[in-house]
């Protein structure tokens, strides 16, 4: 069956001179791009478990804002064929291969495959701040170690995790909608996580060998103290999702909860690093 | 002589990353355009923006050709950047995001002139600080 996509159209009843804070609403609710009509905007969402409460979110975002809020669906058509040619499987770090479901590849024996549909709105595996994390944890993750992700989003993390060996592997977000996605990209994948819908490290109650954050500096900056709660000594805790400028603030704010910088990346202007404690 | 032109096409895009999921698929599609053609040169073009959201105008002409112009990344982009912030504020009637100073929102209004469609620096910041408002960034000399 085609995917189905869920439509947002908010219309305004005034003009403004910059349109950028209207759209701005709908790229923070994960709207990938925007269409401007007369006096609308549109975005689409992947239709997947969840997406209600996420576009009722998003809805009431865009009332606050003045809009009135239309929401339909879209079966995909034949623009799908284009779509998925786009997407080819890629090799991320020295062992990784992000795939989508549709492509075969044929992996080496040391290689560990991803499958990952690029249709859904977040991990792709194609963001610098996705890339970087997976290239770190590569580099530190031993077979066997407990692992936890603030922030799992899609779930690549965890699930590359836990297909390094990880185990357990808890995978945590504040957004209930990719809680659920990560669950079903685990399942794609064949692997078995623990996944949370919660705040933070406000679930967490144990240590664990590896932390990864990819979220954003202001919050990275402000769970430092309980990330170093999360960290086993001598564990790690794995940051990205940093503009450069930000980088600074974020590495004082992981030194003061007790880590040491070991290995930093640097991508386009986004940084991510490893911290041990 | 110029061609007629038939449709004029508003999106906003993430630089380098553009895909043909909607809306970009069926506006494009829509108007017969090649669209994987579009996509390829707009990724390559913006690429060196990656991280800003593009906005591009594609006017689409009675011969199904079409031309197509990238403008300056997103205002609430460059203030983002500018400020120092991921995020405006959730509530920007009550919470503050961060901080534009002056110098700085004069650069971005400098920048962004020729998509406002005005010669007038002092206008074009009122529209910036205007954005700037209502993400919760307050504008400081």
């Amino acid at each position: 069956m085609n995917p189905t996509w869920v439509l947002v159209r908010a219309r305004y009843a005034d003009v403004p001179p910059d349109w950028s804070p209207r759209i701005d609403v709908f790229i923070e609710h994960g709207a990938p791009s925007v269409l401007e009509e007369e006096g609308a905007l549109v975005a689409y969402f992947p239709e997947v478990a969840g997406i209600e409460e996420a576009t009722a979110r998003l809805s009431k975002a865009l009332q606050a804002d003045g809009a009135t809020v239309e929401i339909g669906r879209l079966v995909e058509q034949d623009w799908t064929a284009n779509f998925r040619d786009h997407f080819k499987p890629r090799r991320i770090g020295k062992r990784f291969v992000v795939r989508p479901t549709w492509e075969a590849f044929d992996a080496g024996p040391d290689d560990v495959e991803l499958v990952l549909d690029p249709g859904q709105a977040f991990g792709t595996g194609d963001h610098a701040t996705t890339r970087m994390c997976l290239e770190l944890i590569e580099d530190v993750l031993a077979e066997g170690a407990s692992f936890l992700d603030v922030g799992c989003g899609s779930g690549i993390l965890s699930i590359a995790a836990r297909k390094l060996g990880a185990d357990p592997v808890v995978g945590i977000d504040v957004d209930p909608l990719s809680v659920e996605v990560a669950r079903e990209n685990a399942e794609r994948n064949g692997v078995a996580a623990t996944w949370v819908a919660g705040n933070g490290f406000d679930a967490v109650d144990r240590t664990y060998d590896v932390v990864v954050s990819n979220i954003i500096s202001a919050v990275l900056i402000r769970v430092a103290p309980d990330a170093a709660e999360a960290v086993r000594p001598g564990g790690v805790w794995i940051v990205s999702g940093v503009i450069r400028d930000n980088w600074p603030d974020v590495r004082a704010a992981a030194e003061r909860a007790g880590f040491a910088l070991e290995k930093r990346l640097e991508e386009l202007e986004w940084v991510a690093a490893t911290f041990r404690r | 002589m110029a061609k007629k032109i038939t449709s004029v096409i508003k999106l906003n895009i993430p630089a380098g990353k553009g895909t043909p999921a909607p809306p970009v698929g069926p506006a494009l599609g829509q108007a017969g355009i090649n669209m994987m053609e579009f996509l390829k040169k707009f990724n390559e073009q913006t690429a060196p923006q990656m991280g800003y959201v593009m906005p591009v105008e594609i006017t689409v002409f009675e011969d199904r050709s079409y031309s197509y112009k990238v403008k300056q990344p997103l205002v609430t982009d460059l203030i983002k950047r500018a400020a120092g912030i991921e995020r405006g504020a959730a509530n920007p009637k009550t919470d503050k995001a961060g901080v534009l100073p002056k110098d700085k929102l004069r650069a971005i209004a400098e920048q962004k002139m020729a998509d406002f469609n005005t010669k007038d620096v002092d206008m074009a910041m009122r529209i910036v600080a205007g954005s700037a408002r209502s993400m919760g960034v307050r504008v400081e000399d």
